[in-house]
């Protein structure tokens, strides 16, 4: 691999390796494939994703990638758009805590994966309504509702949620999908919702996967 | 010292900052301290024997203290403690307390190395949920087991067939009718006086801890929980739970959980950060004693080397540095009704008695589903008594989890979740079931062969 795509790769895995945006603009003005840095940033973030599951890296390491991979990409879309003739549109989800929970580092990493993954995330944060998921996905045109709970006792607002989007007439358009501590794949399927995943990684595939498949 | 008032006041006043921007500070302030102390986990010896690199610990959290305080989420300010103001708060805080009643009272100890005194065990089902029709025979079954000396209770989840929802009407329900039975399990078993530890578990908001600061419910010989939000923060719920506390004369506890692969860092970081916790909440919420919760960021589990080594070496700097009650909880991946649950409750068992900590007690299945049972109780509190009569060392107590963990740490990738507790236990006469008893009979003689001198 090119010297340059190397210390790309690096500086996403290690912030302190280098200024992301500043090595893609450098790459860019050197001629290089925009599509090749592309893959550099997206090596870097798979590269912590690993380690992440290892823990061999940590949250904030992981949001720090997220933001250079992030800035990096703002450098590289100009030239991006010139070789695509259209955008395709990207996932969008919804994210939040239900109400009552206020537990927000494992959704905080849910939301790190799937931006770094290219979805359009929403995160509404932690101890958000029922209905507030409901009116904010519709806003948002989300493709999915994404809830998080380490309480038992918020769980029970997932099912009010289910019934708000399908009140809606929503049912077909957005899913909602589960995870955190005190959610079982059991309950997920209990009380209807459609999807479950135990861990952010397998979140970014369960969604992936249920998009392709006309969720 | 700051009382509640000057606390509050600290919440409005304090220096702002944002919480993503506290966040960020925390881990680079941690990666550094890490470093500086020389803190270092060692995945082999998961009991601590490095007296320096303990105290070393101790150091590193007072500096984080200093450095990051304890941010109020509701205000986005941070309340600050002087290095005095801790000192003094943990000084102050009891070093011996009677919990519960009567003939039923136990006493509860900050330990010190080797001192003597063997650790307080807590039992039930801390953060389980269970079903209302089985909350009851739930609790017997822990309630029964005489090495037992405090009682914690499982969530009960709904009431009348209804869902107990967070800061509903029914949490209030919940939270009394849990006492109640709580109760009426400890009389059953002829131990009316036990003290039930972090009571209100039903109740994830104050109104929990509010509804039940009544005799009838939660007596002063109880306690309540005041929980510290990972990491070093807190908010308005808890800082009311601390006014209630400080208006109704029951016992506190605090919970601190420092996230192994959080915004605390690895292990080592983790470790500061549940130290700092401790001091802060003895601070900030005038508590007697604090329960330590490690949790494992891909295994959740405290029964992994990393969750072990985070308890052991905070349990090992307080007694050293600052003695003060410390309860851990002892999370484990699996459940009732396998064997490897019970190899679990041995390994935690030695790690906890012999890093001066008392126990929370076990959440089987790390607390998600109700395969829980008073078995797995009982032979955690006959390995508890068997180290201490022992007079177990350290460097011993390694070489035994590092056999017991081969035992079990298979079923961290893939947990045997066992079964719920009426297929473990009788649910009319609240005994384990023939399969169950075998099984723990089975275990039990495995860790007779590896050297283990049970008493009982």
């Amino acid at each position: 691999m090119n010297e340059l795509l190397e210390k790309i790769t690096a500086s996403v895995i290690d912030t302190d390796e280098g200024d992301s945006a500043e090595l893609a603009q450098e790459a860019l003005d050197q001629g290089i494939d925009v599509f090749a840095i592309v893959d550099a940033l997206t090596a870097g973030i798979n590269e912590l994703g690993r380690q992440f599951e290892n823990l061999e890296c940590f949250l904030p390491e992981l949001i720090l990638g997220g933001g250079a991979m992030e800035e990096a990409m703002k450098v590289l879309s100009p030239e991006i758009e010139k070789h695509v003739q259209k955008a395709e549109a990207p996932i969008c989800l919804v994210v939040g805590n239900l109400q009552g929970d206020i537990h927000d580092i494992g959704r905080e990493i849910l939301c790190t994966m799937l931006r770094v993954a290219g979805f359009t995330v929403h995160d509404l944060g932690n101890n958000v309504k029922a209905n507030v998921f409901v009116e904010k996905a519709i806003e948002y045109k989300a493709d999915f509702i994404g809830l998080s709970s380490l309480l038992t006792t918020s769980l029970p607002f997932a099912k009010e949620v289910l019934s708000i989007r399908d009140a809606c007439g929503k049912h077909d358009e957005i899913k909602v999908i589960m995870g955190g501590g005190a959610v079982t794949k059991e309950y997920v399927e209990q009380i209807g919702a459609d999807g479950y995943s135990g861990t952010a990684v397998e979140a970014v595939e369960l969604v992936k996967k249920m998009y392709a498949e006309g969720k | 010292m700051a009382d509640i008032f000057e606390v509050l006041r600290r919440a409005e006043t304090g220096d702002y900052i944002k919480e993503d921007d506290f966040n960020m500070k925390l881990y680079k302030t941690n990666k550094r301290l890490v470093k500086k102390y020389g803190i270092k986990f060692d995945k082999e010896n998961v009991i601590l024997s490095d007296d320096t690199m303990a105290s070393n610990l101790f150091d590193a959290a007072l500096e984080l203290c200093d450095e990051m305080g304890m941010l109020c989420v509701d205000t986005s300010r941070v309340i600050r403690f002087t290095r005095q103001e801790l000192l003094q708060a943990l000084e102050q805080a009891p070093k011996e307390m009677l919990l519960g009643e009567g003939k039923d009272a136990r006493v509860m100890r900050a330990r010190r190395l080797h001192d003597g005194h063997k650790m307080c065990v807590c039992g039930g089902c801390p953060g389980t949920p269970l079903p209302e029709e089985l909350f009851l025979p739930i609790m017997m079954s822990y309630a029964k087991e005489p090495l037992i000396d405090i009682i914690i209770p499982g969530s009960l989840v709904s009431i009348e067939g209804m869902d107990v929802k967070t800061g509903g009407p029914l949490e209030i329900r919940a939270c009394r009718q849990e006492m109640l039975w709580m109760r009426e399990a400890l009389t059953r078993y002829g131990r009316p006086g036990t003290h039930i530890y972090a009571a209100g578990e039903s109740s994830a908001t104050e109104l929990g801890t509010l509804a039940i600061c009544n005799e009838k419910y939660m007596r002063t010989t109880d306690s309540h929980m005041i929980p510290v939000l990972s990491e070093l923060k807190t908010d308005n719920i808890r800082l009311s739970r601390v006014m209630t506390g400080s208006e109704y004369p029951a016992w506190t506890t605090s919970l601190m959980d420092p996230i192994i692969g959080g915004f605390a860092g690895g292990v080592e970081g983790a470790a500061i950060v549940g130290a700092a916790a401790i001091m802060l909440a003895t601070a900030a919420y005038g508590v007697q004693m604090h329960c330590l919760h490690a949790i494992h960021n891909k295994y959740v589990s405290v029964s992994t080397r990393e969750g072990m080594w985070m308890d052991s070496i905070i349990g090992r700097a307080f007694a050293l540095r600052s003695p003060i009650a410390i309860l851990a909880d002892a999370w484990t991946t699996c459940g009732a009704g396998t064997e490897e649950v019970l190899y679990e409750a041995a390994a935690l068992a030695i790690a906890q008695e012999l890093s001066a900590l008392n126990t929370d007690s076990l959440g089987s299945t790390n607390g998600v589903y109700p395969n829980c049972s008073g078995l797995e109780d009982r032979l955690f509190a006959e390995t508890v008594d068997a180290v201490f009569h022992m007079g177990m060392t350290e460097e011993q107590g390694n070489d035994l989890i590092r056999r017991i963990f081969k035992k079990y740490e298979h079923t961290l990738d893939n947990p045997n979740l066992g079964k719920p507790f009426n297929e473990v236990y009788d649910v009319k006469t609240i005994e384990p079931t023939p399969e169950w008893q075998a099984m723990y009979d089975k275990v039990k003689a495995d860790l007779t062969e590896m050297g283990i001198q049970f008493r009982f």
